[in-house]
């Protein structure tokens, strides 16, 4: 083995350095390629967990018993939780549904209905849950004191480019004027101030008042319909659940992000499975790409294993030094694809984002696929190194030498 | 009497591969080879020269006959254990040096005994012996492509004896040299012969090099010929 070492190492550092650039440009390229569906899709799932998280759900949601339709005394819960040290923030939200009218030409004759979602907020806390104040796309956000005053979803506004909605209410703009009519029977008027658009499209599709307003229609005064919890670290969500319920409040139903997007979780599942096929096609692809690298580089060098046949070298030797020299194309493909990924790519997509309906995408390298795509890929680089030294050294030796 | 180091008999090579009618190299040529003894075989191109070196060499297999190296019938070996065979007892020099390009004059010579699973410590003295025997002295770490082709050729010379093989084959060893360089390719294979009591079997088309053998034998349309 020693000696199929030093013969591997000897061609590498003394070959041409060309080719060795070429073969591991060429490696280093699959092997991103490879790595890189992976990330997207896993910055896909991602993506849509953050956007669930950060503007809807938060780690951990507290919502009303089954049956009933507030939790009660609010605000004794929220001043019990937010003293915990790994909470960072902490909102009440009451949510109704409503019938929203926008009459854009002010005449009565072609005005615009949308039904959907009306939560009712505190704006400073609910921005410690879900910073919609960032993305105010039209307008503002509310302030202190605003009374009357509502701002929407881009997808319930209409007119801000795409949506996963069919129906909206055709472009209102901050400083329209739109009626409300919620279930209740209470109808409304509302300026519009702004307009948000966070890429959630559930939350997309909503309208926001200020929860004073909320509390004038519906004569709540400390009651939610749902008290989200803000996290220092997501993996503490199941030790905040054991905290709440140690408070008493185990009667409320309290669930973490990840129970909450069952829905993302089918869709992450179709991406598994997705990119599970596209990396095995990827393998395939890098494996073949590999074999004929490896291939053309034994055949360049059929004449040398003739030499080195003739002068007694056993087989398994060579053969084992033309998988070394694959085996060192591969593993530096992986070390520098691995490295131009995390410091090139990931870097160039994270400062600039791709811009998914679902969210702003940035690849994401996870730990089990980078040790899946580096498993397959290097198991491809051997498989792919083996054969065709097999091929060409089981060759007669004046075959090799002609 | 001295015993035969090798002894082939009525050695055939028919070739089929490439052919429908099989071509006859060679037509059962039969060669006895003693230590010390060097051999010189010649004859016209196509002859079978080449091919029956090769079969004496292990480097291809006869179609028929038989082939005596030291003692051990050699046909019947394996593949793996013939490889071992060329590595410990015979040496092959070939017509272009076929040296590996990316190892030095150092390496390339010691390419056979690092085969043979000696530490650097054991054989350095050994190959810097050989280097100086060949005249190569400073040309240790040269690349094969900054030699010339006596060098070369030295080196490939003194790769095949550093196992210190019992026959050493020659494949025209001085044809792509100037006469000078040939002449000192010549001198060294002839003090091995009398010096160490080499064995060698040498294809040549120089009449010159006749001087410098024991025997001289014809090839002729695979068979062997007297003149």
């Amino acid at each position: 083995m020693k000696m199929a070492f030093f013969l591997a190492l000897k061609t590498i550092m003394r070959g041409d350095k060309g080719s060795l650039i070429l073969t591991t440009l060429i490696m280093l390229v699959v092997f991103v390629n490879l790595l890189f569906v992976d990330a997207v899709f896993d910055g896909i799932t991602v993506t849509m967990n953050n956007i669930k998280i950060d503007y809807q759900y938060g780690e951990v949601i507290i919502e009303p018993q089954e049956g009933e339709k507030y939790i009660k005394q609010t605000r004794a819960i929220i001043d019990a939780l937010k003293d915990f040290e790994y909470v960072k923030g902490i909102a009440a939200r009451t949510a109704t549904g409503a019938l929203l009218a926008f009459d854009k030409g002010g005449d009565g004759r072609d005005v615009k209905y949308l039904r959907t979602v009306v939560n009712g907020i505190d704006p400073i806390a609910n921005n410690t849950v879900a910073d919609i104040k960032s993305h105010i796309i039209d307008g503002r956000y509310f302030e202190a004191g605003d009374r009357g005053k509502v701002i929407l979803g881009a997808d319930a506004a209409g007119g801000y480019g795409g949506s996963v909605f069919a129906k909206d209410l055709e472009d209102v703009r901050s400083g329209d004027a739109i009626t409300v009519t919620f279930d209740n029977g209470v109808t409304m008027d509302y300026d519009v101030i702004g307009i948000y658009r966070t890429k959630n499209f559930e939350m997309d599709a909503r309208m926001l008042m200020v929860r004073d307003d909320f509390n004038a229609v519906f004569g709540t005064t400390n009651e939610a319909s749902e008290i989200v919890v803000r996290l220092t670290d997501r993996t503490l969500s199941s030790r905040m659940i054991v905290a709440v319920h140690a408070l008493g409040l185990g009667d409320y139903e309290i669930a973490d992000w990840n129970e909450k997007i069952a829905f993302g979780r089918t869709i992450n599942k179709s991406f598994d499975k997705v990119g599970t096929i596209l990396r095995v096609i990827g393998s395939l692809v890098a494996g073949l790409v590999i074999f004929i690298i490896i291939f053309i580089d034994v055949v360049n060098r059929r004449r040398q294993i003739g030499i080195l046949k003739a002068i007694g070298i056993p087989e398994h030797v060579i053969i084992f030094s033309y998988v070394l020299r694959g085996m060192f194309y591969t593993i530096l493909g992986v070390v520098l694809g691995y490295l131009l990924m995390t410091y090139g790519v990931i870097q160039y997509f994270t400062a600039h984002p791709i811009d998914f309906p679902m969210g702003w995408m940035v690849p994401v390298v996870e730990r089990d696929a980078l040790i899946a795509s580096i498993t397959l890929f290097v198991s491809a680089g051997f498989i792919g190194s083996l054969f065709p030294a097999m091929k060409e050294v089981h060759k007669k030796i004046l075959v090799l030498m002609r | 009497m001295q015993e035969y180091i090798l002894k082939a008999q009525n050695i055939v090579r028919t070739y089929r591969e490439h052919s429908t009618h099989p071509v006859h190299a060679l037509r059962g040529v039969s060669l006895t080879l003693r230590k010390g003894e060097f051999v010189a075989m010649m004859g016209r191109s196509g002859s079978g020269k080449s091919t029956f070196l090769h079969q004496l060499a292990l480097l291809d297999i006869p179609t028929s006959g038989s082939l005596e190296i030291k003692g051990v019938d050699v046909l019947v070996l394996s593949e793996r254990a013939r490889a071992r065979f060329r590595l410990d007892v015979l040496g092959y020099i070939f017509q272009d040096h076929a040296l590996i390009p990316e190892l030095t004059a150092y390496e390339n010579i010691a390419l056979p005994l690092m085969a043979l699973g000696r530490t650097r410590r054991r054989y350095d003295a050994d190959v810097r012996e050989l280097i100086k025997r060949v005249g190569l002295e400073g040309k240790e770490k040269s690349l094969p492509a900054e030699l010339s082709g006596g060098e070369k050729q030295r080196v490939s010379i003194a790769r095949a004896i550093v196992n210190k093989p019992a026959i050493l084959f020659a494949d025209e060893p001085t044809a792509s040299l100037d006469s000078a360089a040939a002449r000192t390719v010549l001198e060294i294979m002839r003090e091995l012969v009398d010096t160490y009591g080499q064995a060698i079997v040498m294809i040549t088309h120089e009449s010159e090099d006749k001087r410098y053998v024991d025997r001289v034998v014809y090839l002729k349309d695979g068979l062997l010929v007297d003149v």
